[in-house]
């Protein structure tokens, strides 16, 4: 469903419009959030309260949404990723154990692709202009946190072919911004 | 500034994330279920939700609880006839078996004090007599220690006191310093051009009790954590990012902040590292350790900062897991890990020992370690484990009853059952190990209660607190937790042989989330 037919639905009936925004791009906030919070110490109903906590935001602050700033899909992605990075934060001040630094770029290797923060712009535009399969897979590595494994299964290639294909582009990436191994 | 990919991804805007996404599709799988509950909540977090008829549901409910009423009371009513003499040679054979004395009590007040203790009311009179005459006096090995529930008018007050927002809880994230005084930091929020949520404010204040003795504004910093000295605090920032700033920069930084809130040093450290404890040296100087992956392994540095936060001494040693807490003993300290595991090291942080301890049953969190006696003691909370979760049965019966409230604008739920349950939980335990064994062992518990600190008083005997949970409340709706409530704080001293000497109920009560 196109922003513009959401939004309009939205305004005129709030329920049907955030039912219509739900089930257009739950699957997508649920990814995100989920990528963010670490299954095992983080519940299913923390994943879902985080979910409804970004729609609700969402709706809350309609009239903050700026389509000149990005589409809904990718606002609400923003503020899933700040709301579960909130409740990271909250649970380590509450001294709840979490794995730092264990995620799955660690085992693979790949926590030493480092990269200028100042050059975020640049590196969107690089990432982009590896062209596919790779910059999906990157940010289905980066950002949704899904592993290989999981990847080569949505993308129907093998797990060796995700992890060379990544490591490749990590290599493109680091010669062309600069970035290191440490 | 260099950051790791995932962590720059965070950091990209709406409309660059619309270059990364155009014409794909992102999405995990999703049952109709897990929609309907997040469409469920979205609807009512966000005001949407049309309320159910009330008053039908109150009087259908008052109907059916007047009917249920009337059957209990008969239906208990002939069972306890039938059953006196029955309930009478129980109550004494668990006099018996508990080593405890019957001594001056009638027939009466034996079943009174067997049902006292066994339903866990504990309101009976006599019953504290008799659990002192047999139990405290005595030196207990391995055993659990029967604390008093709180009374129906201690949860009343406690409750009084959350409604009225009582003057202890003050907001934002606290550490306890010596006597009264409190570290607290303090946050305001605002919304950047996105219109997300952000800090604009960072404070760190110093509570002498209730009174706020000072507030730092922290410039460009915000407070990650917090660590107590002698005078003062070392406090864990990261620099934010200003929108006029010519460059990103996030560094982290310690900041030593004297006890009148002045910045007596500052040191900025690699952002791959993060500190898990500041220890104060008595002398003018602060340990520090650190912790981080460094070219895929993880290490700890530790390292001594003088008055002026030049380095005096520095290390670097390769660990094999992350830690969640440290605490100093007298040959190094002791790194508290994520798998009910400890590690000792040296003062260089070079690790000597590992001990552990592991329950297919249930999990442990230590929350904290001692070294006295001779013997390392660690203050942890077992929580028994349901299809390999914690709290499942509090979460599935909390949310259950939550879904049938036709009003959850109040956003959150509470009875007696979800208390018990919750108390059911939860078991402060008190471990001892030998470091010459290297096998912690159960040594004291307290059911229905988090383990919490440890600390020496004046005479010298080892003081356990333990946070006995008095109240629970559910709130899905608050995404940094779901349960929460206040403790009153026990505290047991043992001398240096494990003995227990006693046991006091503190003024305290403190707050807790899960």
């Amino acid at each position: 469903m196109q922003d513009r037919v959401l939004l309009k639905q939205l305004k005129k009936d709030p329920e049907e419009g955030m039912k219509d925004l739900i089930r257009e791009y739950a699957p997508l906030v649920y990814a995100v959030v989920r990528g963010k919070l670490n299954r095992s110490l983080f519940s299913e109903f923390d994943i879902e309260a985080c979910v409804a906590d970004t729609f609700s935001e969402f709706y809350l602050d309609l009239d903050k949404y700026n389509e000149s700033l990005g589409s809904i899909k990718s606002w609400l992605c923003v503020m899933a990723r700040h709301n579960a990075a909130d409740l990271v934060r909250k649970r380590m001040r509450e001294g709840v154990w979490l794995p730092l630094d264990e995620g799955f770029c660690e085992e693979e290797g790949l926590d030493e692709a480092l990269f200028e923060s100042e050059l975020l712009d640049e590196l969107i535009k690089e990432v982009k202009a590896l062209g596919e399969p790779d910059s999906e897979i990157l940010m289905r590595k980066f950002y949704f946190s899904q592993s290989s494994k999981e990847i080569a299964e949505e993308l129907n290639m093998t797990v060796s072919n995700v992890d060379t294909r990544t490591h490749r582009a990590i290599v493109k990436l680091r010669n062309k911004l600069g970035g290191d191994r440490e | 500034m260099k950051k790791r990919l995932d962590d720059l991804f965070d950091e990209a805007s709406a409309k660059e994330l619309d270059t990364l996404m155009e014409n794909k599709t992102f999405s995990a799988p999703l049952d109709d279920a897990v929609l309907a509950r997040i469409e469920k909540q979205t609807l009512e977090k966000s005001g949407l939700a049309a309320p159910k008829a009330k008053k039908r549901i109150v009087k259908r409910a008052l109907l059916l609880a007047a009917t249920f009423a009337v059957l209990l009371a008969v239906t208990l009513g002939a069972v306890a006839c039938a059953a006196e003499q029955k309930e009478y040679r129980e109550a004494l054979k668990f006099f018996e078996e508990h080593d405890l004395s019957t001594e001056g009590l009638t027939r009466g007040e034996i079943k009174k004090v067997y049902r006292d203790i066994t339903l866990r009311r504990f309101t009976y009179s006599k019953t504290a007599e008799v659990i002192e005459k047999s139990v405290w006096t005595q030196r207990l090995e391995g055993v659990e220690i029967l604390q008093n529930d709180p009374t129906p008018e201690e949860i009343e007050e406690i409750w009084e006191r959350l409604l009225d927002g009582g003057k202890e809880y003050i907001p934002g994230y606290s550490v306890k310093a010596d006597g009264d005084v409190s570290y607290n930091n303090r946050s305001e929020y605002g919304e950047n051009e996105y219109g997300n949520k952000v800090t604009t404010a960072d404070y760190i204040e110093c509570y002498d009790g209730d009174l706020l003795r000072w507030s730092l504004y922290l410039e460009d910093r915000q407070c990650y954590r917090m660590y107590p000295l002698n005078d003062g605090l070392i406090a864990d920032c990261y620099y934010v990012q200003k929108e006029d700033a010519p460059k990103r920069k996030n560094e982290e930084c310690l900041l030593r902040i004297s006890d009148q809130g002045e910045i007596l040093w500052e040191v900025e450290f690699d952002d791959r590292l993060y500190s898990s404890g500041c220890f104060d040296n008595d002398d003018g100087t602060v340990s520090v350790l650190m912790q981080g992956t460094l070219n895929k392994k993880r290490y700890l540095d530790l390292k001594v900062y003088d008055a002026k936060g030049e380095v005096l001494e520095s290390y670097r040693n390769e660990i094999t897991s992350s830690f969640s807490r440290v605490s100093r003993i007298s040959k190094g300290y002791v790194l508290i890990g994520t798998g009910n595991t400890i590690c000792i090291t040296d003062f260089t942080g070079k690790v000597t020992d590992s001990l552990g301890y592991a329950s297919k049953e249930q999990s442990y969190h230590i929350n904290d370690v001692i070294e006295y006696g001779g013997k390392i003691y660690l203050s942890l909370d077992a929580v028994p484990k349901h299809d390999g979760y914690e709290l499942k049965l509090v979460h599935d019966y909390a949310y259950k009853q939550w879904n049938k409230q036709w009003n959850k604008v109040d956003f959150s739920y509470t009875d007696k059952k979800l208390l018990q349950l919750m108390r059911d939980y939860y078991t402060a335990t008190l471990m001892v190990c030998d470091p010459n064994d290297g096998v912690p062992k159960v040594f004291y518990s307290q059911k229905g209660a988090f383990a919490g600190k440890f600390s020496i008083d004046d005479a010298g005997a080892l003081v356990w607190d333990v946070a006995s949970i008095v109240s629970v409340e559910y709130t899905p709706y608050l995404s940094s937790s779901s349960f929460n409530g206040r403790c009153y704080v026990y505290q047991y001293a043992f001398d240096t042989d494990g003995k227990l000497l006693g046991q006091k109920q503190t003024e305290r009560i403190e707050s807790y989330w899960k």
